[in-house]
């Protein structure tokens, strides 16, 4: 479970795809797994990709009372 | 009475006896300034004084990085380190100064050595201690004046480089009496409610009396105990506090505070890229790999057929010359026979005339014969 958890974040998909790549690297595996390996990482990019691409920074504060609000700072 | 002396004889004596004395070395000396020139060379003179007295003092640039960034005003007051020296052009003694600051930063800069001392002998700056610093935050914590450079400043770093994060503000009063109670409490909050992954904890440069509640034990206590990885960004370069030393990571600035826990999105978007054309490269590498073996092995299977089949033709041919001689013979054995003429077979007598040689094999033996008459017409008699 916990390991699904972490393929959920960036950081943890961003992982994935660095040693699906450097086990296609290694000449190892097989062809099967090879083309796996290939679709999960293609897979893992275009959710990468168009996480960044979507990212939008999220801003908030703390109010007196310990509530959670948005932030509006007069720039 | 003595021997009559030059003035410059008296001078040097002088000048041997204060220089030479210890006690007038190192002196610390609280005063005001007045007089005051700054001078192009860079050197500072002035003199300082109070009410009953003054004593001229000069501090040469090379010593000036020993006021941490304070330029002395007329009429301040000051707590001046200098050692006395003799000017024997005038026959007057200075002060030359190696350390100077606003009065009452004195007693507060012994306050902060003596718990910085007492602190690191504790171990509470060790670099034991020190958390990781995430590298993909998905929630920071900041705790800073909301009205302040350092939330802007962060944020704008945040939009550059990692916009997939959370930011929590926790508004805090940064300097005067309430500054103390007020960053506890916003870091007890972090710690307890927020929960962000890194905790962001800072203010703009100032005297060190404005930075004062930074370096307050009670503050310093509770970030060493604080289980969240916490960066202090407090003041400029020069600036350092007690929360620098205990704090995980000091940042220099708060945009340097905000880049030390993120990653840069344009640095994440090449990667991206780069192991994208790798997964290409690789899985065309191993397939173009694989299709070689296939051509290698199928030419071989080719190959190894070719030569079968070559082989098999080849023991067809004897096996067909053979038979066909067995052939004849049992035609010859059956009664029949074989007419040659001049080596050729014959099969018609078109091409036959009268008078003319042949030879006739049997099965057994042969014979030379001469055509007496030719039947052209077909025969049913032999049978």
């Amino acid at each position: 479970m916990k390991k699904s958890n972490k393929i959920e974040t960036f950081e943890g998909k961003l992982q994935k795809i660095r040693e699906l790549t450097t086990s296609l690297q290694s000449g190892q595996l097989s062809l099967e797994e090879s083309l796996a390996a290939y679709q999960e990482a293609r897979i893992l990019l275009t959710e990468c990709t168009a996480y960044l691409d979507t990212a939008e920074l999220s801003i908030k504060q703390v109010t007196e009372n310990g509530e959670i609000v948005p932030l509006n700072l007069e720039e | 009475m003595k021997n009559l002396w030059s003035v410059s004889e008296f001078t040097q004596y002088v000048r041997h006896r204060l220089e030479g004395d210890d006690q007038l070395q190192q002196v610390r000396l609280r005063g005001e300034i007045s007089n005051l020139t700054l001078h192009s060379s860079g050197h500072w003179y002035f003199s300082l004084k109070d009410s009953e007295s003054q004593v001229s003092c000069v501090m040469f640039r090379s010593a000036q990085k020993g006021t941490r960034g304070y330029v002395p005003r007329h009429g301040d007051e000051v707590e001046a380190t200098g050692s006395i020296s003799v000017y024997p052009p005038r026959g007057s003694y200075q002060l030359v100064l190696s350390a100077m600051m606003p009065s009452g930063e004195g007693d507060l800069h012994q306050q902060f050595l003596i718990l910085r001392n007492r602190l690191q002998a504790e171990g509470l700056f060790d670099p034991f201690h020190k958390k990781a610093i995430p590298e993909f935050p998905l929630k920071i914590g900041v705790i800073t004046s909301p009205t302040g450079a350092v939330i802007r400043d962060i944020l704008h770093t945040l939009r550059r480089r990692w916009p997939a994060t959370e930011l929590i503000l926790i508004p805090a009063q940064v300097q005067g009496k309430e500054a103390l109670p007020s960053l506890l409490k916003a870091l007890e909050i972090m710690t307890t409610q927020v929960k962000p992954e890194v905790i962001i904890m800072g203010r703009g440069g100032g005297s060190l009396e404005d930075l004062w509640s930074f370096n307050e034990e009670s503050l310093i206590r509770e970030v060493f105990n604080c289980p969240i990885p916490l960066i202090s960004a407090v003041g400029h370069e020069t600036d350092f506090t007690l929360l620098d030393f205990v704090a995980d990571l000091r940042a220099a600035t708060p945009t340097a505070a905000a880049e030390v826990c993120t990653p840069n999105q344009s640095d994440l978007y090449r990667e991206l890229s780069n192991l994208s054309q790798q997964l290409t490269h690789q899985l065309l590498q191993f397939t173009e790999y694989r299709r070689q073996r296939l051509d290698d092995l199928s030419d071989k299977l080719n190959q190894s057929i070719e030569r079968v089949i070559l082989q098999a033709k080849h023991t067809l041919l004897i096996y067909g010359t053979r038979l066909e001689e067995l052939d004849i013979r049992t035609v010859l054995e059956r009664g029949y026979s074989i007419v040659l003429k001049s080596g050729k077979k014959i099969t018609s007598t078109e091409t036959l005339n009268s008078g003319d040689q042949l030879s006739i094999y049997l099965a057994s033996g042969s014979l030379d014969a001469e055509i007496l008459k030719i039947h052209p017409e077909s025969h049913e008699k032999i049978k």
